[in-house]
């Protein structure tokens, strides 16, 4: 004889199977309804409104709903628009280079090279400019690099000729680099100490010199990582507003620039909407293509 | 170059440019901090001396006060409702699977993956649309939407060490699945609640693209700044500057304080794990 | 006649893909100690949890003192248990641990600590009332563990195999420190090993599960000697089995033909010819000689012998039989030290069918 369970009969709002049953439902259901809704009303419903926003018009200052494609045409058409994107993504492209190239050797002497006690210091002195104000630094770079700026005080004062150090690639990769390299180097940090430390011993044990312990072992054992650091370092270069603002004065004007000025002119909501839409299309893909990544197997070399 | 001497000049590099990103990490913080109190208006070298000039000019304006209050407002609303938030959906990752588990901790995790710009917009749009443009509560409700997802891991975190009986010989010792919760999970979690409180506080105190968007009239300090910054060059930014670093400092340090998240080494386990 | 305290009856467990707990009928008495065994997976930890209420039952009823426990849910029962992992709250201190039930009852503080301190106390643990749970050893750990359980006096203790944790001389301290508390305390203890050792030491009455059924019951003597059928007989360890067809026989015994020769066992009940039959012989009623003779009334078989086996004074020969099948014999050492025993050698095993008996079941 079969009888239907407790947990078989529970309430159909939230049918949750714990790990030990015999209790009602009405704990999980309490706490996860607030969580729902609030993720819901704040983030949920503002991104599909955005999406939805891209389909309506404007009329005299107003944002009315309707269905066309205008937006959309207007703005994946646009010059201005495919220059922003294509500039953008070499930005970012090249910020995620530079990250990764300076942050898995500064992460390797961080794990490898540093006492234990060194390592957690560093790392806790990392964490803190992670957390805060990303405005206030570009602008002490802005001081730094500015015509009258630090930089180029220091260089007149030992006598070399000044440099233009803001307003152009330079000063942007500098903000960028102060936004994305410390969390970069912390993921590396991180991913490089939760390696095995068997595994380099026995790559050293079979022979392996240290260059070739980094390349074959160690770079392959925290590939996930590494993938996650390059989007993570995409992801923030793509959509910043304030780097490009202040470092390069908006010329070129990246994305995020073109959203905030579409809006600000003329309350163009849906065709900044457009941008925005796109801009997630294009990280949505990049981070596809990261997992891809993260989970391929490697093809094995020929020996 | 013999092996040795190889090996030593790839320590050096290794070292220096250890070195170098510590000065490249540290120079606008440090340059925050010293030009606020140069008495000169414009940040050059040589310096001007020593003043607070700036400092008590930050102070004095009321437009600044009014944006610290927000932020210090908006900031502890963050925080409470993050952790709030943070530890429910923790919670059920951790206790329970039902059907669009994944999708719900998804929606938790992923908001601080979408950037400000677009989030912030979007957010505006959105709450115009249901009347809640401008007010402080809806830059806490925002914010939080972001911050709970730092929340929920450091918390999700600490779960990771927590016995996979305790709450089951709790239910066995008599505590019903809320006393058990009030009783055995939340003081185990404490730590990681209060990481998550200063951690949250600290998302939502640096933030300032939603808060721009969705504010209004109500600027927290990072919008101050960023208004202030677009217009001209103001010595009292970095007298601001450098109160906001030092409490994103000690926010920042309070947080770790409570974290027991060590790289390379395995979290602490706790008597009571499943051997 | 008095109720047994706990009653299982048709009692089911069906997870989706893997059936745990299979219509299972046990009655427990008050104040027994019942041991219940078998190999991993069998359903014996499944049983535990069902008693506690930590799962539900997809069939069948458990009362405990008369009353029927389906929908009472776990933190209402009173069933405490002490786990494997022990699962004390690492935050709350020695005597916090201990008065945790009785805080989820309401106690007042004052009373709680009272009683908590009482039971320290019992345990042999004055003194330590308010040190972390960390600063304990093992065997202290265990015992604020049933210190936490017994607290409020249930009439009911569930054990899940608490001592697997602890190192071997402990093991064997905390069981007769378990044997003597439950003596004192006259509750029903149910315990759940897979500790033969332990069952024996410990229970009135064990239970033996295999694939979500219960495959016998009875004092550990009577298990040990008379296994109902073959997984018993093959779990309790020094067995040997026989299948075989009976095939006539005088009274009160029977022939069993098998594939390595005829033999007689003593059969009290009829048992159909060509019927399937399973007889066993204990490990230590073998007898070995090397000089290929048998006493003349005995069953003998020929065989080489394949390893031996030394545990204390005790020496176990493995000794392979025609059709590639393994003999265990069990003898004392000095027995058989004469004998040179050593892999290869040809030897002949005997024993006296009065000694062999038929299982009742065949599977």
């Amino acid at each position: 004889m079969t009888r239907p369970s407790i947990v078989e009969t529970g309430p159909t709002v939230r049918r949750s199977r714990s790990l030990y049953s015999g209790s009602p439902a009405t704990l999980p259901v309490a706490l996860g309804l607030p969580v729902a809704l609030w993720q819901a009303v704040f983030f949920l419903a503002p991104l599909v409104f955005l999406v939805v926003i891209t389909f309506w018009q404007v009329r005299s200052f107003r944002l009315e709903p309707a269905f066309v494609l205008d937006n959309w045409v207007k703005i994946l058409w646009s010059t201005p628009f495919h220059r922003a994107l294509v500039y953008t993504l070499e930005v970012a492209a090249t910020t995620t280079v530079l990250a990764l190239l300076l942050a898995f050797p500064l992460a390797y002497t961080i794990t490898f090279r540093l006492s234990e006690k060194l390592r957690d210091l560093v790392v806790a002195l990392l964490v803190v400019p992670v957390f805060s104000s990303y405005v206030l630094r570009i602008y002490a770079w802005q001081v730094v690099l500015g015509a009258n700026g630090v930089a180029n005080s220091v260089l007149d004062a030992v006598g070399l000729p000044r440099l233009a150090l803001l307003g152009g690639a330079f000063s942007l990769q500098v903000g960028l680099l102060t936004l994305t390299l410390p969390i970069a180097v912390l993921i590396l940090v991180f991913a490089l100490g939760g390696v095995d430390r068997t595994l380099v011993e026995a790559a050293e044990n079979l022979g392996c010199r240290r260059r070739q312990v980094v390349t074959r072992v160690l770079i392959p054992a925290v590939r996930p990582a590494l993938v996650l650091a390059a989007t993570t370092t995409f992801l923030l270069a793509f959509g910043d507003y304030v780097g490009p603002l202040f470092m390069t004065g908006s010329k070129p004007p990246a994305l995020s620039i073109l959203v905030v000025d579409t809006v600000k002119s003329g309350s163009q909501w849906p065709r900044a909407s457009v941008v925005g839409v796109s801009m997630l299309a294009v990280l949505a893909t990049v981070f596809a293509l990261g997992r891809l990544l993260a989970s391929r197997r490697l093809r094995r070399r020929a020996a | 170059m013999s092996a040795l001497a190889l090996r030593r000049l790839s320590r050096t590099l290794q070292y220096g440019l250890l070195a170098a990103f510590f000065v490249f990490v540290a120079t606008p913080m440090a340059v925050i901090v010293v030009f606020s109190f140069d008495a000169n208006r414009f940040p050059t070298i040589p310096w001007g001396g020593f003043s607070l000039v700036w400092h008590r000019a930050a102070f004095e304006d009321p437009m600044i006060r009014e944006a610290f209050v927000n932020s210090v407002l908006v900031g502890l609303g963050t925080a409470v409702a993050s952790t709030v938030i943070g530890f429910s959906a923790a919670y059920l990752d951790f206790r329970h699977s039902f059907i669009g588990k994944r999708l719900f901790v998804f929606t938790v995790a992923i908001p601080p993956a979408v950037p400000a710009t677009i989030l912030g917009m979007a957010m505006l749009a959105f709450v115009s649309r249901i009347g809640l443009f401008g007010r402080l509560e809806t830059i806490v409700a925002c914010h939080t939407a972001v911050a709970s997802s730092f929340a929920m891991a450091l918390i999700r975190l600490r779960l990771d060490e927590f016995g996979r009986e305790l709450e089951p010989a709790a239910w066995n010792l008599g505590a019903s699945p809320a006393a058990a919760l009030r009783h055995v999970v939340l003081p185990f979690c404490r730590p990681a609640l209060i990481a998550a409180f200063f951690l949250s506080a600290a998302v939502s105190f640096d933030e300032f693209m939603i808060a721009w968007f969705v504010g209004g009239v109500h600027e927290t300090l990072p919008v101050r700044i960023l208004n202030q910054l677009q217009g001209q060059v103001n010595p009292k930014i970095n007298a601001i500057g450098t109160v906001v670093l030092t409490i994103s400092v000690v926010l920042v340090f309070l947080a770790r304080r409570f974290t027991s998240l060590r790289p390379g080494r395995p979290v602490d386990g706790d008597d009571g794990d499943r051997p | 006649m008095t109720l047994p305290f706990v009653s299982l009856r048709g009692v089911d467990k069906r997870y989706p893909g893997h059936h745990a707990v299979r219509g299972i009928d046990l009655e427990i008495e008050a104040g027994e100690f019942v041991a219940i065994m078998g190999p991993s997976g069998c359903g014996k930890s499944t049983t535990l949890r069902l008693l506690a209420g930590l799962e539900e039952p997809t069939g069948g009823d458990i009362l405990i003192g008369g009353e029927n426990q389906s929908g009472i849910p776990a933190h209402l029962r009173d069933t405490p248990m002490v786990w494997q992992s022990l699962a004390l709250f690492p935050f709350l201190n020695v005597v916090e641990n201990v008065a945790f039930p009785l805080r989820m009852k309401r106690l007042g503080a004052g009373e709680r600590r009272r009683r908590s301190l009482e039971w320290l106390d019992r345990m042999g643990l004055a003194g330590l009332a308010e040190r972390e749970i960390s600063q304990l050893s093992g065997g202290q750990r265990q015992r604020v563990a049933l210190a936490r359980a017994l607290v409020t006096e249930p009439s009911i203790l569930l054990l899940d195999e608490p001592l697997s944790a602890l190192d071997a001389h402990l093991r064997v301290r905390m069981q007769t420190e378990l044997s003597r508390l439950h003596k004192q305390l006259g509750i029903t203890f149910v315990y759940v090993t897979h500790a033969q050792s332990e069952a024996f030491a410990l229970a009135d009455r064990i239970v033996i599960m295999n694939e979500g059924r219960i495959r016998q019951v009875g004092r550990p003597q009577d298990v040990y000697r008379a296994p109902a059928n073959p997984f018993v007989a093959e779990f309790m360890g020094m067995n040997n089995l026989l299948r075989g067809v009976r095939r006539g026989g005088p009274a009160g015994s029977a022939t069993i033909e098998t594939d390595l020769g005829a033999f007689e066992v003593p059969s009290a009940v009829a048992l159909a010819e060509d019927a399937a039959a399973v007889f066993v012989v204990a490990a230590d009623r073998v007898s070995v000689s090397t000089d290929g003779a048998a006493p003349t009334a005995a069953a003998s078989l020929a065989g080489t012998v394949l390893g031996l086996e030394f545990v204390g004074s005790t020496q176990t020969i493995f000794v392979e039989t025609g059709g590639g099948r393994e003999f265990r014999i069990q003898k004392q050492q000095h027995e058989i030290e004469a004998l040179d025993l050593v892999p290869g050698r040809p030897v002949r095993l005997s024993w006296d069918p009065r000694h062999t008996w038929l299982l009742p079941e065949t599977d």
